[in-house]
């Protein structure tokens, strides 16, 4: 059939054109079958939500612009408000353009004529546009690790019942910058403890576990607030429930899982120096370190007074007193490392002592070092 | 119909549908060793062409379509590592698919030609001792792999738009969690594939084509037969879903896409091409005039079962 005088790839070039007659003929027969058809208005179903990018350049020309909004608004404060970056038309939301939600008029440089009819919150007056396609989100946030009312929301949107919560409420700035998904930007708890308060609904904010999936399980032990103190970060801690003993200090300035175990904590008592310092003495492990160390303070601050040395040592008393523990205790060492010769502190004075003697014969423990027996 | 999903998504679904399809066809022809029979097969060497240049126009008007692609194509790479998302699937298949269908069309190109071969391999000694057959059997194979992931994406892509679209996001049974869109875009895919490659073409190029495979006619006959029997079952998971499901059922049987779908996709496309192969069998070929036709029916139904079902989707009811 193929005239035999055409080369072989003529074939290829006549399915082509196939592909578009095929794109040329549909584009001109849809025209024409739905001429042919009876326009049928579909069963009402939802508001339908219009592709109005188009027909939103006159919003766009004064919102996107500070100095056309600084040249019409009535104070700084509503330029601040009103102003929108243009970087949110790229935004999915953005993309169906500022009528599709706001209305008005996108198609006039009058303010008024701009603005009559405007819907400032979408959510408060048309939410079922908003579960047209949200009608399936997740009560958990397993990554947040939040709990949050959407299945509520939306069961009170769909039955016309009242809800005193709009979608709007924690996702105001979706089509206007703010992506309530990627987590860039994050809800502080401050704009929900603020709305609560507002509605009256503070009775609902007494336990955290009604919004937060707690990663630690001490809820037999600990409620939330006993330690974590900020309304805006669970870093900041403040671990009352801790002995005074190591809530201050050195001890204050490290974080929980220092010395406890993620996340569910070793134990909540029963500590001992020794599990977290290493010993820089001979001194056996069940001693009690806070009988001669202030403890979170500084390990070089001793008490020496806590050790009754007297007994140990007669020679504990007067100028000995005063000196610091490592000048007798050499590297460390509190027993059986004592060096009890007078020589290895004190030079013998050759002019007034008997070398055939012992330093002891003649200084008394209770007498000074002048006063000599 | 709303205003975002004109022709454009339509026209790219199609074209990467029609480009997988014919590949899949020519491949077949390939791998059994029919390509091989005889001194020239029209099947191959259109099947093998077309399908590189027709999905890369469809994926330009992919990224054409997104918008953002336009503006700032630089956003295209973030999609390659989003493992999550169906998009990123497509873009790796359909990265991955061009150029070994393009490879694939070359190398049948230069095995109907082999006096051009001989004068590139001349030119390029690295290519004079390349095995020629075994490179294309090993695209062919390859290749095969990406179009039917390019076939199955094409129905992906719509079907992922989830609860927002019943229509689209219809099982292929009531409550058997097997999405329709994917299965049914492949079948068309191949229908549409065979139209091009087998009816029009071969009949164009070869018009005894028909004597050459037997049963050619019956397998035709099966994927049309399938792509029906699919068809109906959308119109009966969408309807048994109810509120927008059903009512985009309703506007492609009985409101306004009807005439689109009874004249554009059921006439053209699956009666007359069904009706003509049945001859095709009882005649023991086709008539000319038979074959072009049904080769275009297919063809253009394709592109007008993608377009009604865009256009037919509804929000949900509320």
């Amino acid at each position: 059939m193929l005239p035999s005088n055409w080369p072989r790839w003529s074939i290829i070039v006549i399915a082509l054109a196939l592909v578009g007659f095929s794109i040329g003929a549909a584009l001109l027969l849809e025209p024409l079958a739905q001429a042919m058809s009876p326009q049928v208005t579909p069963t009402p179903t939802v508001h339908r939500i219009e592709y109005a990018l188009q027909v939103s350049q006159g919003c766009q020309d004064c919102h996107f612009e500070k100095t056309a909004l600084e040249a019409s608004a009535e104070s700084r404060t509503d330029v601040k408000a009103a102003w929108i970056e243009r970087e949110s038309l790229a935004m999915v939301h953005g993309r169906l353009g500022c009528v599709t939600c706001h209305e008005g008029n996108g198609q006039t440089d009058d303010k008024a004529a701009a603005h009559e009819g405007l819907i400032a919150d979408l959510t408060a007056s048309r939410p079922r546009d908003c579960i047209a396609c949200h009608n399936d989100l997740p009560d958990l946030i397993p990554g947040d690790r939040l709990r949050v009312p959407h299945g509520m929301v939306i069961d009170r949107i769909l039955n016309d019942a009242p809800c005193d919560v709009y979608c709007s409420d924690c996702h105001g700035g979706v089509g206007h910058g703010f992506d309530p998904v990627s987590g860039e930007v994050i809800c502080s708890m401050t704009v929900c403890v603020d709305c609560h308060a507002e509605r009256k609904l503070e009775v609902q904010m007494t336990d955290c576990d009604g919004c937060h999936i707690g990663v630690h399980d001490v809820s037999t032990g600990l409620t939330c607030d006993e330690c974590h103190a900020s309304l805006e970060t669970w870093s900041t801690i403040d671990a009352v429930i801790h002995p005074e003993l190591v809530n201050h200090g050195k001890h204050a300035e490290i974080s929980c899982f220092e010395c406890h175990a993620w996340p569910n904590f070793r134990d909540l008592h029963g500590y001992a120096c020794a599990d977290c310092h290493v010993q820089g003495h001979d001194r056996p492990a069940d001693t009690d370190c806070a009988k001669c160390h202030e403890i979170g303070v500084d390990w070089q601050l001793t008490n020496p007074a806590a050790v009754d040395h007297t007994e140990l040592w007669d020679y504990h008393q007067g100028a000995h007193v005063a000196v610091d523990c490592r000048g007798c205790h050499l590297e460390g060492r509190y027993l059986g490392g004592m060096d009890p010769d007078c020589s290895s502190c004190h030079a013998l004075n050759k002019d007034t002592c008997n070398e055939d003697r012992t330093c002891t014969d003649c200084h008394l423990s209770d007498k000074s070092w002048s006063d000599v027996q | 119909m709303q205003e975002v999903w004109h022709w454009l998504p339509a026209i790219y679904l199609f074209l990467g549908g029609l480009g997988a399809g014919s590949f899949l066809v020519a491949a077949a022809v390939e791998l059994t060793g029919e390509r091989y029979k005889h001194e020239f097969c029209p099947t191959t060497l259109v099947g093998s062409t077309i399908a590189g240049p027709v999905v890369a126009v469809g994926a330009l008007l992919l990224i054409v379509d997104l918008g953002a692609g336009v503006r700032e194509p630089w956003r295209i790479f973030y999609m390659f590592t989003k493992f999550s998302s169906v998009m990123t699937w497509g873009i790796w298949i359909l990265s991955l698919f061009i150029p070994i269908a393009f490879l694939y069309g070359f190398l049948e190109l230069m095995e109907v030609y082999p006096d051009v071969w001989k004068k590139i391999a001349g030119k390029l000694g690295i290519l004079k001792n390349l095995p020629l057959r075994r490179v294309k059997r090993f695209s062919v194979v390859a290749g095969s792999m990406l179009a039917v992931g390019t076939g199955i994406y094409t129905g992906v892509l719509i079907s992922a738009i989830g609860p927002a679209m019943p229509l689209w996001s219809a099982d292929l049974w009531p409550g058997l969690p097997v999405p329709m869109m994917p299965i049914l875009f492949l079948v068309s895919a191949v229908s549409t594939g065979m139209g091009l490659t087998i009816d029009l073409s071969a009949t164009i190029a070869l018009p005894e084509v028909q004597r050459r495979f037997d049963g050619l006619p019956i397998i035709h006959m099966a994927a049309i037969g399938l792509e029906a029997i699919l068809v109906g079952l959308l119109l009966y998971s969408a309807n048994s879903l109810g509120g927008a499901g059903a009512a985009s059922a309703d506007i492609m049987v009985t409101g306004h896409m009807r005439a689109a779908f009874w004249i554009g996709f059921v006439a053209i496309g699956l009666v007359f091409p069904f009706v003509v192969h049945a001859y095709a069998i009882g005649a023991g070929s086709h008539s000319p005039i038979s074959g072009i036709g049904s080769g275009v029916g297919i063809v253009v139904a394709g592109l007008f079962l993608r377009y009604i079902i865009l256009a037919s989707g509804m929000p949900p009811v509320l």
